[in-house]
């Protein structure tokens, strides 16, 4: 009787590990539907789009560039040329130099000749680093504006930022991003678009690791050669083109990247800023943005626009992901702390009924289940295994369902981020050689065989810090910048 | 656990695994296989159509017998390399200028092109009414108003945006109420729409002006055609608005009167000065932004004592347009920067001597 109890248990349990890991990745499956839908919609509506017109309108909407920088002095200069050289006919560049100790500030002061200026550093979103002066390039045509301050955090410095910004939109970009020539051209067109409603948007950011890069500008992109990064591309597909893309297209649109995202200035301002006590400051920014639109029953509209590009350098080594993961779920977990109440509110609309109870179960609660799963499957397997050999006789265990089922979870998984990579080359094919997709392939197999296992575990253990309050640490991340005229990164 | 139900169990996880890897292993093939095909079309096209371009850039850049013969060869293109060098004239027209241009288009239109453009405009297919449209438009093909007009009712939302575009390119005044009609239903082609009527110009002022007059007292955000046309007025420079302007930036709801704002500061005539520095005091401080910025562009030196009055207010948009404005005002207003010692003023004054060298 214990025995049929406890078979029955074992296949349950199983069955529901099975069930759990079917929803997401049939989900993700309805995802990268409505994300090719939409992609491949905006790459029909570029060929029409007049975006030659825009430099001849009178009243294009200007755009600050918010970039915060903390010991950047890697990639800093070839980010500011990247940004200055972009197609618009009206925008600044401020660059908020956090209290770096590298010598960012000195390098972009020597670089574009910059000289003190008098600016006025409004106090309409409270700072915690003071801003300690204020620099401004007398050289070309796009205004370039320094501001250093007492180190505050990423969120601090975007809202120093945010005080010095002249613009109607800002545009908040990581100081390792590059964008590409018409990024601010495609993102802004929401606005112009629609300018009663939109209020953010956001862009793809893609991985820059192994793409040629001229000028602080990718010329070519092409896969990196080491499978670390190479997995983390498939991530980046997975989660901008299909995960974004797609919550877009259904309406619930939850999160825009920090490393590249166009709101309204006014908007920030009204919602007090960024957050500077969240690690996710820009994900918490985008639900504060939703709660206030739907506490004010405003109609206002977050937006994700599939083609402008940023293109950013990830991780190479353990060590710098392991942080990067903690960083980014204790950032999540922070969020639902603050937010949860918007959660299953009508008022919130698509975002409270829907995608925070989705983002809870298959984002946040993730790296549990799959944890808890991992653990349960090696007892399981450890059990039969005894059964196997007769040292114990109970015959509680159906391995190879276990086996099976756990092959079905992965295989669709594998799956599904295949068919990520085919909507991104249906949509943009970005990548130009078959060699760059089967690389790709490669880390979409490579994910599986210790990669997702290591990254839960390291998730988990963000949500774990999140959850005891412990510090929050930022820690600097390796960077090998961006090389002129060679593949960077990832060689 | 029967053995019945750990059978059905085990071959339903077998059915599954074989679903999901048959799934994988298509979805790669056909990645691959796109690949291959795109690389294998990309070069057939590169050498197609090389040619071809540039016997359309020699049309271009050749002048008297020289650009004369390039379109005899153009005209004499048949079958597939006519319908390359088609495309390929309707996507460089819009970036072409001068006599190139015009002798671009009437090549196209002896070939037939417009003809198959209005086909093209009634087609079922979305994309292909979008083709049509966009080459009217290139085209500049004034019979094609009418077809264009009833293309702003498409279920589409891109047929609309192209239909409004070649509007815009045609410059018919006719098109000018349909597309203020337009704005108020359709929230998503406000760029495409002012565009269009700057395009049109001065002839579709008389319809814009009465739009800008229109606005009723329960004027809702979404309602704004009125706000539209108050833009279109100031990028085509129309002086005759100045009146209806200066009642809605004093008057109206709070998006015409931003618009209005800022359309002032475009018309060069003394009648737009009262009603900006008025506005100066509006409650809105994007209203007051405009205003400030307005009258700086019109050089407004009787101004001056009000933008120094508002350089002092608390908001900071609001008192850097004001000493950015007075910053524009020359020697007068720079001498009033300089007597202030606002913070802003400051500012001003340092980024002036920044730039000045």
């Amino acid at each position: 009787m214990t025995g049929d109890f406890t078979t029955i248990f074992v296949i349950a349990v199983t069955v529901g590990f099975a069930a759990y890991s079917l929803v997401i990745n049939s989900s993700f499956v309805i995802l990268t539907v409505l994300a090719t839908v939409a992609s491949v919609r905006e790459a029909r509506r570029a060929e029409f789009a007049g975006f030659d017109e825009t430099f001849a309108e009178p009243n294009p909407i200007g755009v600050s560039i918010v970039m915060p920088a903390h010991n950047e002095a890697a990639s800093i200069v070839a980010s500011v040329q990247a940004m200055r050289s972009l197609r618009y006919p009206e925008f600044e560049v401020i660059v908020v130099d956090d209290g770096s100790t590298d010598g960012t500030a000195a390098l972009l002061v020597d670089t574009y000749d910059m000289v003190e200026a008098p600016l006025v550093v409004s106090d309409s979103v409270p700072v915690l680093g003071p801003v300690v002066n204020t620099y401004v390039s007398p050289r070309g045509d796009t205004s370039l504006v320094l501001v250093r301050k007492a180190n505050g955090g990423k969120a601090d410095a975007l809202n120093a930022g945010l005080n010095v910004a002249r613009k109607e939109l800002v545009c908040m970009v990581d100081a390792d991003s590059l964008l590409d020539p018409e990024a601010l051209l495609h993102v802004t067109r929401p606005f112009a678009d629609d300018p009663v409603h939109v209020v953010a948007a956001g862009g793809v950011v893609r991985v820059a690791n192994g793409s040629i890069v001229s000028n602080g500008r990718v010329i070519k992109a092409r896969m990196p050669r080491r499978i670390l990064p190479t997995i983390q591309v498939v991530e980046y597909v997975r989660a901008f083109l299909i995960g974004r893309a797609g919550w877009s297209q259904a309406g619930g649109l939850l999160i825009i990247s920090g490393a590249f995202g166009v709101f309204r200035t006014s908007a920030v301002h009204e919602v007090g800023g960024l957050a500077t006590d969240c690690i996710g400051e820009d994900a918490e920014l985008v639900v504060r943005l939703h709660r206030h639109i739907g506490d004010t029953r405003d109609s206002a509209r977050v937006v994700f626009v599939p083609e402008p590009v940023a293109w950013t350098e990830v991780p190479e080594d353990f060590g710098t992901l392991a942080r990067q993961r903690r960083r980014w779920h204790r950032g999540l977990t922070e969020v639902y702390s603050r937010h949860k109440s918007m959660m299953f509110r009508p008022r919130y609309g698509f975002i409270g009924m829907v995608t925070l109870p989705w983002f809870w179960l298959f984002e946040l609660m993730a790296p549990v289940v799959e944890l808890v799963g991992l653990v349960y499957f090696g007892a399981v397997m450890t059990r039969w295994g005894l059964e196997h050999y007769g040292v114990a006789q109970t015959d509680l265990v159906q391995g190879w369902v276990v086996v099976l089922l756990f092959a079905c979870a992965t295989s669709y998984a594998i799956a599904v981020s295949v068919f990520a990579l085919l909507s991104d080359e249906l949509s943009f094919g970005r990548y130009s050689s078959i060699t760059d997709q089967l690389r790709a392939v490669a880390g979409a197999l490579g994910e599986h065989l210790g990669y997702r296992q290591l990254t839960a575990w390291w998730r988990m253990q963000g949500m774990v810090a999140a959850l005891r309050g412990s510090k929050a640490v930022w820690g600097d991340m390796k960077r090998h910048g961006f090389d002129d005229e060679g593949p960077t990164g990832g060689r | 656990m029967g053995e019945s139900a750990h059978n059905l169990l085990l071959a339903i996880a077998w059915g599954l695994l074989l679903v999901f890897t048959g799934l994988a292993v298509v979805g790669v093939i056909a990645l691959v296989g796109i690949r291959a095909a795109r690389q294998a079309t990309s070069r057939r096209r590169q050498r197609d159509r090389g040619a071809i371009r540039s016997r359309i850039v020699a049309a271009i850049v050749d002048e008297g017998d020289a650009a004369a013969e390039a379109d005899r060869e153009l005209m004499a293109l048949r079958g597939t390399a006519w319908d390359h060098a088609e495309a390929a004239v309707i996507a460089m027209l819009p970036k072409v200028r001068g006599d190139a241009q015009e002798r671009l288009r009437t090549v196209l239109r002896t070939r037939g092109t417009e003809q198959r453009a209005l086909a093209q405009a009634r087609s079922l297919r979305a994309f292909v009414r979008c083709k049509g449209a966009f080459a009217l438009g290139v085209l500049r093909s004034t019979d094609a108003v009418d077809r264009l007009i009833v293309l702003l009712d498409d279920r589409s939302a891109l047929v609309r945006r192209v239909a409004v575009r070649s509007l815009g390119q045609i410059g018919d005044a006719r098109a000018v109420e349909p597309l203020l009609a337009l704005a108020a239903r359709d929230l998503g082609l406000t760029r495409d729409i002012v565009f269009a009527l700057h395009e049109i110009g001065l002839s579709g002022a008389p319809a814009l002006r009465a739009a800008v007059g229109s606005w009723q007292p329960d004027f809702r955000a979404d309602d704004r055609p009125a706000a539209l046309a108050a833009s279109a007025l100031g990028m085509i420079q129309d002086v005759d608005a100045s009146l209806v302007l200066a009642d809605a930036v004093l008057r109206g709801p709070i998006a015409l009167r931003l618009a209005a704002a800022k359309a002032l500061g475009h018309l060069d005539t003394p009648l737009s000065l009262a009603p900006l520095q008025a506005a100066l005091r509006a409650p809105s401080h994007q209203v007051r932004v405009a205003a400030a910025a307005s009258l700086g562009r019109l050089g407004a030196e009787v101004a001056i004592p009000a933008l120094v009055d508002v350089m002092r207010s608390t908001d900071s948009a609001t008192a850097r347009a004001a000493a950015d404005a007075l910053m524009e005002l020359g020697p007068a207003g720079r001498a009033a920067l300089e007597s202030s010692g606002a913070p802003h003023a400051i500012e001003a004054l340092a980024l002036h001597r920044l730039r000045s060298g």
